[in-house]
């Protein structure tokens, strides 16, 4: 078997590429070695395990894939991940941030309780069973404040949550990468109208846009976007 | 994480009570406080700030403000989110450092991913042994159940049609029966008076239907045996089935009585499964309940102009599926409010009304069948109309 010419990705830490232009492959350095979260493919080579990272499953791998220019994740930074379901994304962020720390917060039992027994052997992630469209309902689990927040929750009420939260423990400057679900606000509406709508509530709560990617090809209704606090 | 601590406006501590770094007696704290019961070490420091002289103070915890104002002559505000114990709590490393706490980072973060695993442990073993859940997964396992037995027999009317085709294709339809008549009697040589009179119960007439027809059968001579074991797997699936579903009917009458007295466990299980738990059932609105199990029909009739649909899981119950068409919505409209109400008296009271509610659903029955003894003209011309727009529109 040839193996993939596995190389770092030119612009993101702690992300690897292989193939060429056209079929770019993602994979991140597994954190937790000798175990895998969602039947990913994993690749040896010298002594480190390459956990390959699906765009179709991993929304924020088809932003990087969709020439997403910075997704502000370093070694040693905190984020707050809302709606970190059963650990498949999660899991590539915390092997980035691989000396940061990640709170995960989840509100369905069921999905938890996957991500515990997923999750549990990596230090960097803290499961939350919480709602967050309430984030005060976990701030005895979060102790310091967050870099950066990622959302990807199926609620009608996307912007508010990220607004909320943002509020009580994103730092001043901190990031947030946001996943609009059309489908989840209202089916009978055209996604366009329905971006348009979230993206006005957010700027209204001072958040500045950066970036807006749609990762429509990946992942049907959806479109990325990053934001400053 | 660390411990109960006080300060006042200015930052600066007043009181604390630490845990002493052991994990179990905070999640102990938060266990209680979950049960709305007021923690010891909380009990303590009261008592050490009321000698102190104060009697008022703020939390972020709406449980706990309330528990105090029960419990104690403390004033407990529940303010959030609170700036000043927000500052705190996210400092908590140097904000504890001035109580004379030393923690590490690192320790820090030890403990609450424990706390975070221990609590969501508790409680997703709390809802996995609810009443809701067992009734979820017991009626969609009988869904499951109903459409294997379906599948399964359609496959051995074929299969032992081959050896009995007048058997299978006109006189016996009950597909239990069916598969009871070749795992018991097997060959049609078998199928004598007494065989069939010893074990079943037929008609006169089916009886001697099945014995003519047998000595002259068309059918051809094959190896029963893999389909007599075939319907043996089917009796056995139909007898869990049946043991399931007195299993649930014992538990609907115990969650939701009211329901289950007005339309039975089966469809009150599946009106529960659709949304995924009696509270949420009771929380909703009568309209949404009529539709529920008809999403799709719904959807279709806000997107284009199709006609919007009268009843979900509810056309399953007997008095609209074997009602005049022309009176089926109104009785669904009529059903899914006295659900309703069920479903909240189930919830929110331990009050037993379902009879009541069924009798005034049957009364309502006859008064519209009563007044509305024959099909109404208008709407046929309507959907007249409304099919001529369409062909227009496909001329266009």
């Amino acid at each position: 078997m040839i193996l993939p010419n596995i190389r770092p990705h030119p612009k993101f830490v702690n992300v690897f590429i292989s193939g060429s232009s056209e079929k770019l492959k993602l994979y991140t350095k597994n954190l937790d070695k000798g175990n895998v979260i969602y039947g990913e493919k994993i690749i040896l080579k010298m002594d480190e395990e390459f956990r390959l990272w699906d765009p179709y499953r991993s929304k924020l791998a088809a932003l990087i894939l969709k020439g997403a220019q910075k997704i502000y994740l370093e070694r040693k930074t905190t984020c707050l991940y809302l709606g970190a379901s059963t650990g498949t994304t999660i899991s590539h962020i915390s092997d980035i941030v691989s000396n940061g720390l990640i709170f995960g917060v989840e509100i369905s039992e069921r999905s938890l309780r996957q991500l515990i027994q997923n999750t549990t052997s990596r230090k960097n992630i803290i499961p939350i069973l919480g709602n967050a469209l309430n984030p005060q309902e976990y701030s005895m689990l979060i102790y310091k404040p967050v870099d950066l927040i990622y959302q990807d929750v199926s609620h009608p009420e996307q912007a508010n949550i990220a607004i909320r939260n943002a509020k009580l423990y994103l730092k001043e400057g901190g990031k947030i990468i946001l996943f609009i679900k059309s489908q989840s606000i209202k089916s009978t509406e055209k996604p366009k109208e329905i971006f348009k709508n979230e993206l006005n509530t957010l700027k209204n709560a001072d958040l500045k846009v950066l970036e807006k990617i749609s990762i429509d090809s990946y992942a049907g209704g959806h479109l990325g976007v990053f934001l400053e606090k | 994480m660390v411990g109960i601590f006080i300060i006042d406006e200015l930052e600066s501590p007043i009181n604390f009570q630490d845990f002493d770094g052991e994990i179990n007696k905070i999640i102990e704290f938060y266990g209680l406080i979950g049960e709305n019961n007021l923690p010891q070490e909380f009990t303590k420091l009261l008592e050490e700030l009321s000698e102190n002289g104060y009697n008022e103070f703020i939390v972020d915890n709406s449980n706990l403000s309330n528990l105090i104002n029960q419990n104690s002559n403390f004033n407990a505000k529940h303010e959030v989110p609170c700036p000043l114990i927000q500052s705190f709590k996210l400092n908590l490393r140097n904000s504890v450092n001035k109580y004379g706490v030393q923690i590490t980072e690192e320790q820090i973060r030890e403990r609450s991913k424990k706390l975070g695993e221990s609590l969501a442990k508790k409680s997703i073993s709390r809802a996995s042994g609810k009443d809701d859940i067992l009734i979820i997964q017991m009626s969609n396992t009988l869904d499951l159940l109903k459409k294997t037995i379906n599948l399964f027999s359609t496959r051995i009317r074929e299969w032992y049609g081959l050896h009995f085709p007048e058997l299978t294709d006109k006189i016996i339809e009950d597909h239990v029966v069916f598969s009871k008549l070749i795992s018991i009697i097997g060959s049609r040589e078998n199928f004598t008076k007494e065989n069939l009179q010893d074990k079943f119960s037929f008609k006169d007439y089916t009886l001697n239907e099945i014995i003519t027809q047998s000595q002259n059968s068309m059918g051809a001579e094959i190896d029963l045996d893999n389909i007599q074991k075939y319907a043996d797997l089917i009796l056995s699936i139909e007898s869990y089935r049946t043991r399931l579903e007195n299993d649930l009917d014992e538990i609907m009458n115990g969650a939701t009585p009211n329901l289950t007295t007005l339309v039975g466990a089966l469809i009150g299980a599946k009106l529960v499964a659709s949304v995924g738990s009696i509270k949420k059932l009771a929380m909703l609105p009568a309209s949404t309940i009529q539709l529920l199990g008809a999403e799709r029909a719904l959807f279709r009739s806000l997107k284009s102009n199709a006609k919007s649909p009268k009843h979900g899981i509810i056309f399953q119950w007997h008095g609209i599926r074997s009602a005049k068409p022309w009176h089926r919505g109104k009785i669904s409209r009529l059903l899914s409010g006295k659900i309703s109400i069920a479903a909240k008296l189930d919830y929110f009271s331990d009050k037993l009304l379902g009879d009541q509610l069924l009798n005034e659903v049957n009364q309502k029955i006859e008064e519209i069948k009563r007044k509305y003894p024959n099909p109404p003209k208008k709407s046929q011309k309507k959907s007249q109309n409304l099919s001529q727009k369409k062909r227009s529109k496909k001329r266009r």
